[in-house]
């Protein structure tokens, strides 16, 4: 069952049979909160309206703090608490695999007198028990305030904030926004105050005038210094990326160096090309360490080095690069959950998904949903009331859900699998789940997915099947696969899985992708092209309701700095998110035997009305040769296709 | 025709229907009729353009600059009473913009009637809309660019640069274009022709020092940067030395600054007595929106030896960046009016995506950049170099290529770096969706627009 390749974990459970009272796995160990926030008390038929509402699975406020004490976690993770000049001294050394016990022995060094939570574990349970007020405490534990001389001597110049954090007790309990926000605020300001003492930026001068038009006659140097540092990011982001590029890593990680100087500005933290910035240095700094430990420059690792060395690598960084791994699963669990919840992409998807496969399977009485990346689960409650209010009774319905192997905890499609068993019996749907674990969809045979005489068979992805179009070896060097490639030439990934998803012969294969083009190999172009694709996401996070500097706003802007992690920090296998452009779709699917099943008036309505949860005026559902795309102002970022056998 | 109209003018309204009735006995036809109900009725409800629910400004402008072009200037009157009922400097987009080309139009009316003109003003004065010509200096005492150094004007530049990517965008296109052309230079001189506040420069010396550490591998060897800055004002020219010399002092940047005070009409002459080369310096040429002041036609002569003087010096770059307008010299006056009255109403309507209508800034720019701007090229250019200072004209990219190539010069099309972080700049400042940068591959220029009506063209010449 350990086998990394692929193993398939069965368990298959009529919903009848499934016991009804206290959750046995649930809650114990590393198991997260916001997994129980599934709603069972819907037992009656409810309208459509209020299901779609109650599938919301809104996040408890009591878990916000949690959240939050993880944030802080990750941020640290990220750097963003650190001081430059002990980033800038290890930016290169260091081990990014252990990076958590880095970041703890940064912190351990820089609180040497407060030794208390340090330890996620630690921190985990205790969060979970103490009220609102206490977390103070332990935020203030977790990232302390800089010492007192430290803000006297440069920090209060740098940052209003400061000011009023420092006047504020902090013993006190100042509870809510107000006092984490100026607790951030603290928490960042000794970047740039080193960095001024050690670089040459002009940034020495006094703090700026907020706003406003200075007169002319005060004009000099002290206006300019605002718009410069916004100019100069562009620019330090752009020229790093080039000498990245160039292989020229020195050049590039004094840029990278300056850059975090410039990002932790305090006037910059308000700009929303900022904060993508921000998670571009960080993704750039990855690459860079990453590129160090392959002897200089990636070239060399595409193309002058045996297989051995190769795949070497690349288990490497499978390992150590790819910052889903260096997070728990808890925490992708919290940014999922987190992102899904405040901003309209997952939804959307979800829902264009739904609609579309509720109106291909209309009529069948047995149907059969395989969804290629379950993640946890969030789209298929919505269905299941659904199709439990179908006129004339609802179908028998199985799914398949199909996950990556769960390293650091148990089951987790056995627990979510379990989950949808129970809501599907409340609504009397007779249901079937089937979990199958593959690390890689390419490696999902036909037989795992047991699909039976008679029934109508949906496939769905959502943001998943861009991980496919990894390019492999040429001459397959998989040996845990290798029994098939019957003429020793293995097809592409991507082949593979749209060959097996065409055998099952399904009624609608529903494709939700991001509508970009990020998978150049031309780190380049892709850098430039992911900068524009995230600095507009990243405006319409603006209009999600959330306040800037929010703990909300930080989880969506960390969930989306994965994937721009791994866009830029990442090559070759680790490299899964290679987002392409609806127009390469259409030509894939067509290619592999698809043709595109439009997507109804009712999806376009649905999905605007989805939209109107949203405060954001920006948002927009457009309708292009019948797929979907959600968009921000005039740039679509997600596309919803759905496709039959030709 | 008698409806009260809601404008901000309200105590003009009392006298100005007799006023009318008495002097415009002859009347001026249904087409002036039909255009004025409609303009009175639903003008301040106005909409997103001067094309569309503008309630008849449009129509209102043009009518009345066809009867200032064909001297009628009764007929012209009129018109601008009508106009000044729902223009105003205060309403929105299509009203500020009715109102600054009325303004221009009541000027232009006094100088292509000059042996009238104290005719006109007075009876401009009886309708009340004297303001129209009082809002501003009258054009004899302003030189275009002398203009900019008095006071408030200045602080409208600023604010213009800060508020509309107009002119960062054209610097920071034009900085990287240079950056790009003396990449692994180690002495560079930069020409500036109207260098203003020096706004331009401090990005520039920022981004230089990574991008030379870099390409040469010795850090000990140092870059200097020379700029030599033309100016009519020597007391500017001085400040902005000296700024530029204690922001490159930060940097510890080996930086020279050297004046050349002269108007930018007689730039060429004043260059080829005081410009000053070095041995071993590569050289760069920056006219950002300078070169259309040889366009009108007392200059236009002085345009090709312009080039061609520019040319001789041989930079590594000559970045040019103008309006993108064309104001051609076989056009008819309406023909202008109409291609000036679309471009700024792309202007405004940005401006009103841009800033609050009760934004200081706002008015700011469009009372002291903009106005100026619309009365230098709604007036005629009648070729005499004293009356005509005040005359603006541009010309399309087409046409400054035509221009450039015939003095020698090639275009160096963007580079692929350069379009993307003049897309992520625009991003940067401006939030508006409608600010967009348009890449002409044929060209290879690029475009400043708002939504689809490019305003800014940014090109860059080598030798």
């Amino acid at each position: 069952m350990e086998d990394m390749d692929m193993l398939e974990a069965v368990y298959e459970r009529k919903s009848r049979m499934i016991p009804v009272g206290p959750q046995p796995s649930v809650g114990g160990g590393d198991f997260q909160q916001p997994m129980m926030q599934w709603k069972e008390e819907e037992e009656s038929a409810m309208g459509m309206d209020e299901l779609l509402a109650h599938a919301g699975y809104n996040v408890r406020a009591s878990d916000l703090t949690h959240v939050a004490q993880r944030i802080e976690e990750l941020d640290s993770l990220l750097g963003a608490a650190a001081p430059a000049d002990i980033l800038a001294q290890d930016t290169v050394h260091y081990n990014p695999s252990d990076l958590v016990s880095w970041i703890e022995g940064m912190l351990d060094e820089l609180v040497p007198q407060q030794p208390t939570a340090t330890s996620s574990s630690d921190m985990e349970s205790v969060v979970t028990t103490i009220t609102h007020q206490q977390q103070q405490h332990l935020d203030f534990g977790g990232i302390p305030p800089p010492p007192p001389h430290q803000q006297q001597g440069y920090g209060a110049a740098f940052n209003p904030n400061v000011l009023y954090a420092d006047q504020m007790d902090l013993s006190k309990n100042e509870v809510g926004v107000v006092a984490s926000h100026s607790q951030i605020a603290a928490s960042t300001t000794p970047r740039p105050a080193s960095g001024s003492s050690s670089s040459t930026s002009p940034h020495g001068i006094p703090p700026h005038a907020a706003g406003g038009m200075t007169s002319a006659a005060a004009m000099p140097t002290i206006q300019e210094s605002d718009e410069l540092s916004g100019v100069r990011l562009v620019h330090l982001l752009l020229a790093c990326a080039n000498a990245v590029q160039r292989g020229d890593l020195a050049a590039a990680g004094d840029m990278v160096a300056q850059l975090r100087i410039l990002v932790a500005h305090p006037s910059s933290s308000s700009s929303a090309m900022a904060r993508v910035a921000t998670q571009f240095v960080e993704a750039l700094s990855r690459r860079i360490q990453n590129s160090c430990y392959n002897g200089g420059g990636d070239r060399q690792y595409h193309h002058h080095q045996s297989q051995q060395q190769q795949q070497r690598q690349q288990q490497f960084k499978e390992e150590s690069s790819d910052p889903g791994n260096t997070n728990n699963g808890a925490m992708d669990e919290i940014l999922h959950f987190h992102f899904y919840e405040t901003c309209p992409y997952l939804k959307f998807a979800h829902f264009t998904a739904n609609q579309a496969i509720l109106e291909a399977l209309e009529g069948h009485k047995s149907v059969h949903v395989v969804d290629l990346d379950l993640q946890y689960g969030l789209q298929w409650p919505a269905l299941i009331q659904a199709l439990a209010l179908r006129p004339g009774g609802p179908p028998t319905l199985r799914l398949t859900g199909i996950g990556p192997p769960q390293p650091h905890r148990h089951d987790l499609l056995h627990e979510i699998g379990l989950k949808l068993a129970q809501l599907a019996d409340s609504v009397n749907v007779d249901f079937a789940f089937h979990g199958v674990v593959a690390a890689r969809l390419n490696d999902v045979q036909p037989w795992m997915l047991t699909v039976r005489r008679g029934e109508a068979v949906a496939v769905n992805s959502v943001f998943q099947m861009h991980k496919a179009l990894v390019e492999e070896p040429s001459d397959g060097g998989n040996p845990a696969a290798g029994g098939n490639g019957g003429g020793g030439r293995r097809s592409s990934p991507i082949d593979e899985v749209l060959r097996l998803v065409r055998n099952l012969k399904p009624k609608i294969v529903t494709l939700v992708e991001q509508d970009a083009d990020h998978n150049s190999p031309v780190f380049m172009e892709r850098f430039m092209a992911a900068l524009h694709y995230y600095s507009t996401m990243f405006d319409s996070l603006e209009a999600c309701n959330l306040a800037p500097g929010s703990v909300e706003q930080m989880v969506a802007e960390t969930y989306l700095g994965q994937e721009i992690g791994n866009i830029v920090a990442c090559e070759g296998a680790a490299r899964t998110e290679r987002h392409e452009t609806l127009t390469q779709w259409r030509i894939r699917m067509a290619r592999s035997g698809f043709q595109p099943l439009y997507l109804g008036s009712n999806a376009f309505k649905q999905a605007n009305m989805l939209l109107t949860l949203f405060s954001g005026d920006g948002y927009r559902v457009e309708e292009k040769d019948g797929c979907l795309t959600l968009g921000w102002h005039s740039r679509p970022l997600v596309a919803a296709s759905a496709w039959e056998c030709c | 025709m008698q409806q009260q109209p809601p404008s901000s003018h309200q105590h003009h309204h009392q006298e100005q229907p007799q006023f009318l009735g008495h002097t415009g006995g002859t009347g001026t036809g249904a087409g002036a009729g039909t255009g004025f109900g409609f303009g009175v009725g639903g003008a301040s409800s106005g909409g997103a353009g001067i094309h569309h629910n503008d309630g008849g400004l449009r129509e209102l402008l043009v009518e009345c600059a066809a009867a200032v072009t064909s001297s009628d200037w009764h007929r012209a009157i009129r018109c601008l009473v009508h106009l000044s009922r729902a223009a105003s400097p205060h309403g929105d987009a299509v009203e500020r913009l009715a109102f600054y080309f009325s303004a221009a139009l009541a000027r232009c009316l006094c100088s292509l009637s000059a042996p009238c003109a104290s005719e006109i003003r007075s009876l401009l004065r009886l309708n009340n809309l004297h303001f129209l010509l009082e809002e501003d200096q009258p054009p004899p005492s302003f030189e275009d660019d002398l203009f900019y150094y008095s006071g408030g004007a200045e602080e409208a530049y600023l604010a213009l640069n800060q508020v509309t990517p107009f002119i960062r965008f054209s610097h920071l296109s034009a900085n990287q274009a240079i950056l790009e052309a003396v990449d692994n230079e180690r002495a560079v001189h930069i020409v500036d022709l109207g260098i203003m506040q020096g706004l331009q420069w401090p990005p520039l010396m920022q981004a230089l020092p990574p991008t030379l550490s870099s390409s040469s591998s010795s850090s000990s060897t140092t870059l200097t940067l020379r700029i030599t800055g033309t100016g009519p004002s020597i007391s500017l020219l001085e400040q902005t030395g000296a700024r530029l010399r204690d922001f490159a002092r930060t940097l510890h940047l080996d930086f020279e600054f050297d004046a050349v005070c002269t108007t930018s009409r007689h730039v060429v002459a004043s260059l080829q007595q005081h410009l000053e080369l070095r041995r071993g310096e590569a050289l760069v040429v920056n006219c950002m929106t300078q070169l259309h002041k040889l366009l009108p036609a007392a200059h236009r002569a002085a345009l090709p030896h312009a080039l061609e003087f520019m040319r001789s010096l041989c930079p590594r770059i000559l970045t040019v960046a103008e309006k993108e307008s064309e104001h051609d010299l076989s056009q008819s006056f309406l023909e202008r009016f109409l291609v000036t009255l679309d471009h700024y109403a792309a202007v405004f309507d940005s401006l009103e995506a841009t800033l609050p209508p009760r934004s200081p800034q706002r008015l700011m720019i469009e009372r002291l950049v903009l106005a100026k701007e619309i009365s230098g090229i709604v007036l005629e250019d009648g070729g005499g170099d004293d009356e005509n200072l005040a005359v603006v004209r541009h010309q399309s990219f087409g046409n400054w290529r035509r221009d450039m190539e015939a003095a020698g010069f090639q275009l160096v099309p963007p580079s692929d770096f350069a379009i993307a972080q003049a897309k992520l700049l625009l991003r940067l400042h401006y939030p508006a969706d409608g600010y967009r940068l348009l890449v002409e591959n044929q060209h290879g220029s690029l475009f400043l627009s708002w939504h689809d009506k490019p305003l800014v063209a940014l090109s860059t010449w080598s030798c």
